[in-house]
């Protein structure tokens, strides 16, 4: 019974181990079939894109050509199109640049005017203020020659005068005075 | 006391501040002289001797109008003479003893008794006369009026 039971797990431990070893086994060939699967994939990749860009090269051959073809006429075109937009730059610049000198002049005139008028002001300004000076001046000279003038005839008057109002006179003079004093109510 | 008619004649002699001054200075000898005023016939003596001629006459007149003694009737002179009056006159000229008069006579007759004029010379006025009486002035000389004139 024992030898049974041994044997029985013996066996039993050996189908386990033959399963588990048929896994591993069946798991390996899979891989291997894959692995051989993309190898293929990968050859007939190659062989479209060794195909792709044989076919690219032709067609890029065949554009070349035609570029080649057509090159001569691009060029001329292109030289035509090139002095047709440098005429046109130049004539937009010669626009442009007649406009800008157009402006300047402009502003440059009413520059000229606003500094005409400015200096046209002060000169203004400082004429009057001159003018002033000089009849303030005017008028003190006159001032002090009326004064002066005042002052000789004064002295004139009085050298005169005092010499020659007798006593007669003065008495006479001090009576008006008197009669003068009291017309205004000082006596 | 005696009363302002009594020393008419005397104030109506007295035009000037000098002539005031004057009789003031022998009013004031004459009271020095009071005790022998008191004596018989003294009172001339001293009136002879200290006061001018023409005013010593006018006194003597006056006291012998008067009712009370020589004493009281200077006391009372003194007493009037303190309360006239100045006309300041400022003139070019010195006036003579008639122009003086004439001068105190428009006094007297336009501003009235009791007023005397205090005369100064100064030439510069050239002529008429610049005027003060009780604070109020006036210049009425020919000086003032030069400067008035506009040439």
């Amino acid at each position: 019974m024992e030898l049974f039971l041994i044997t029985s797990v013996v066996f039993g431990l050996a189908f386990v181990l033959s399963v588990l070893s048929y896994g591993k086994l069946v798991t390996k060939y899979n891989a291997l079939k894959n692995k051989e699967e993309g190898m293929e994939e990968l050859a007939h990749a190659r062989r479209r894109a060794r195909k792709i860009v044989e076919e690219a090269g032709e067609h890029a051959q065949k554009i070349i050509e035609e570029a080649q073809l057509v090159g001569k006429d691009a060029q001329g075109a292109v030289h035509r199109a090139l002095e047709s937009a440098v005429g046109e730059v130049s004539s937009e610049l010669k626009e442009r640049a007649a406009q800008e000198l157009g402006e300047f002049r402009s502003a440059l005139r009413e520059q000229t005017s606003i500094a005409k008028e400015a200096l046209e002001k002060v000169t203004s300004e400082e004429n009057d203020r001159v003018k002033q000076e000089v009849e303030a001046h005017k008028k003190q000279k006159l001032e002090e020659v009326d004064h002066t003038i005042h002052e000789i005839v004064r002295e004139v008057t009085r050298k005169v005068l005092g010499e020659a109002i007798t006593h007669e006179q003065h008495e006479k003079l001090v009576i008006a005075a008197l009669d003068d004093a009291k017309q205004h109510h000082i006596l | 006391m005696q009363n302002n008619t009594t020393y008419s004649k005397i104030l109506r002699s007295v035009r000037t501040r000098e002539e005031l001054d004057t009789l003031t200075s022998e009013l004031e000898l004459l009271k020095k002289a009071r005790y022998t005023l008191k004596k018989e016939g003294s009172f001339e003596k001293v009136l002879a001797r200290e006061v001018q001629a023409p005013m010593a006459a006018l006194l003597r007149e006056a006291l012998a109008q008067s009712s009370g003694d020589a004493a009281s009737f200077i006391d009372g002179l003194e007493k009037i003479l303190t309360s006239l009056t100045f006309v300041k006159l400022t003139l070019a000229f010195e006036p003579t003893e008639q122009q003086r008069a004439r001068f105190s006579e428009w006094v007297y007759t336009n501003v009235g008794p009791g007023v005397v004029l205090d005369i100064t010379v100064e030439p510069r006025v050239l002529g008429g006369a610049i005027i003060e009486h009780e604070g109020k002035f006036g210049d009425f000389s020919v000086r003032k009026k030069l400067e008035e004139i506009e040439i």
